[in-house]
């Protein structure tokens, strides 16, 4: 093997390292973003029916 | 919001999409850097949104608005979910830094290797290059032999043998207790003499294998044998054979024994792979067969023989014990 195929093989190899951790890093970002949409749907839900139960409350009174 | 990073996770949609052509994109970790700080920018830009409509939506929603805990207690949980992305995406690109650093390293090193190399060539001696080229056919040689068959290196024996010694032959392991008439006439006295007729021209065209086989033929006829016979005990049974001395393997240490063992072990295996992948099938009768060596004819006679003279002096010796006990 030539020494320029040595380097093309040694920057490929770095490329594809580089990648996987690009698509690992994107992988918990992603994870962390879906957390923090069902949080915060949750506490919107929760509002929303706090605001239909308090509704109900002031028409029944 | 969902699949807002969706377009990030693979770098190749993205260029796609922008119709660049990806060898026009280098992916250096360089690039990977910078498309995290692009995830980054997205990521801020994001949780800023969130947090503006977290406190409208709590604004118009709460039924209470004093009482602002639950909003307070779920903005600390989206931060502290801010924190642990930032966290990441940092950690993210110190790794790729890492690789770049240690690219760049290899690469200068490289660099001064071809350099050095370069310079030492236009500088060489005629000598210096032939020594180095010898050097390297040495490697090469030595490459060579060991991608030789190892049998054919296993069955080199330094000393003679001697009543004792255990020997290795196609996977199983004996012990010499004897042997055989000797010719004296060895392999490389067969070569010796077809290299000399060869060189006279009395055996034409004739191959070494041709000739050999012929040589031995005529030596067995005779009740001899080219190199020196062996009879030797089968390990664990009382199977005894007859072998040249040429065809086995001395065993010199434990270790070789085991590596031998392993060998076999190996074969076994690989055989077995084969046989399923030619599609015969993995039934262990079949690997029995493929793997087991088969008993020849001599060899059977002779095992008989054995067990018929071992089964003789039993007998003979339980009746002279009878006859003593009876005197």
């Amino acid at each position: 093997m030539s020494n320029s195929d040595q380097l093309k093989n040694l920057k490929e190899e770095t490329s594809q390292k580089a990648e996987a951790i690009f698509n690992e890093t994107v992988d918990k970002v992603q994870a962390i973003e879906r957390e923090q949409e069902e949080i915060f749907a949750d506490y919107v839900k929760e509002l929303e029916q706090k605001k239909i139960d308090h509704i109900r409350k002031t028409l029944s009174n | 919001m969902k699949n807002e990073l969706e377009s990030k996770k693979s770098p190749d949609v993205k260029i796609e999409t922008e119709l660049k052509s990806p060898a026009s994109v280098d992916k250096t970790p360089e690039y990977f850097k910078e498309e995290l700080d692009t995830v980054e920018d997205k990521s801020t830009q994001l949780s800023n949104e969130r947090t503006v409509n977290l406190e409208r939506i709590t604004k118009y929603l709460d039924t209470n608005e004093s009482e602002s805990e639950g909003f307070l207690a779920i903005k600390r949980k989206l931060e502290d979910l801010d924190k642990q992305k930032q966290e990441a995406i940092k950690s993210g690109k110190k790794d790729i830094e890492g690789l770049d650093k240690k690219e760049q390293e290899n690469l200068e090193s490289e660099k001064q290797d071809v350099e050095q190399m370069t310079k030492w060539l236009d500088t060489a001696k005629p000598e210096e290059l032939a020594a180095i080229k010898e050097k390297m056919d040495k490697i090469e040689n030595q490459k060579k032999e060991t991608k030789e068959p190892k049998e054919s290196n296993e069955k080199k024996i330094e000393k003679p043998l001697e009543v004792g010694d255990e020997i290795f032959k196609d996977g199983k392991f004996y012990k010499v207790f004897d042997f055989e008439s000797n010719s004296g006439i060895t392999d490389l006295d067969i070569k010796n003499e077809f290299d000399r007729e060869k060189s006279s021209g009395k055996i034409g065209n004739e191959q070494l294998s041709e000739f050999a086989a012929k040589k031995r033929k005529k030596l067995k006829e005779e009740g001899l044998t080219s190199s020196r016979g062996i009879k030797a005990l089968l390990e664990g049974s009382d199977g005894t054979f007859s072998f040249n001395e040429s065809e086995v393997v001395k065993v010199t240490s434990p270790e070789q024994k085991r590596k031998l063992r392993d060998m076999q072990k190996d074969r076994a295996a690989g055989e077995l792979k084969a046989a399923k992948f030619m599609g015969l099938g993995g039934t262990a009768r079949f690997v029995q067969g493929v793997t087991k060596q088969k008993e020849t004819w001599e060899e059977k006679k002779f095992r008989w023989a054995e067990n018929k003279r071992k089964k003789k002096d039993l007998k003979n010796k339980t009746g002279q014990e009878e006859l003593k006990q009876a005197a």
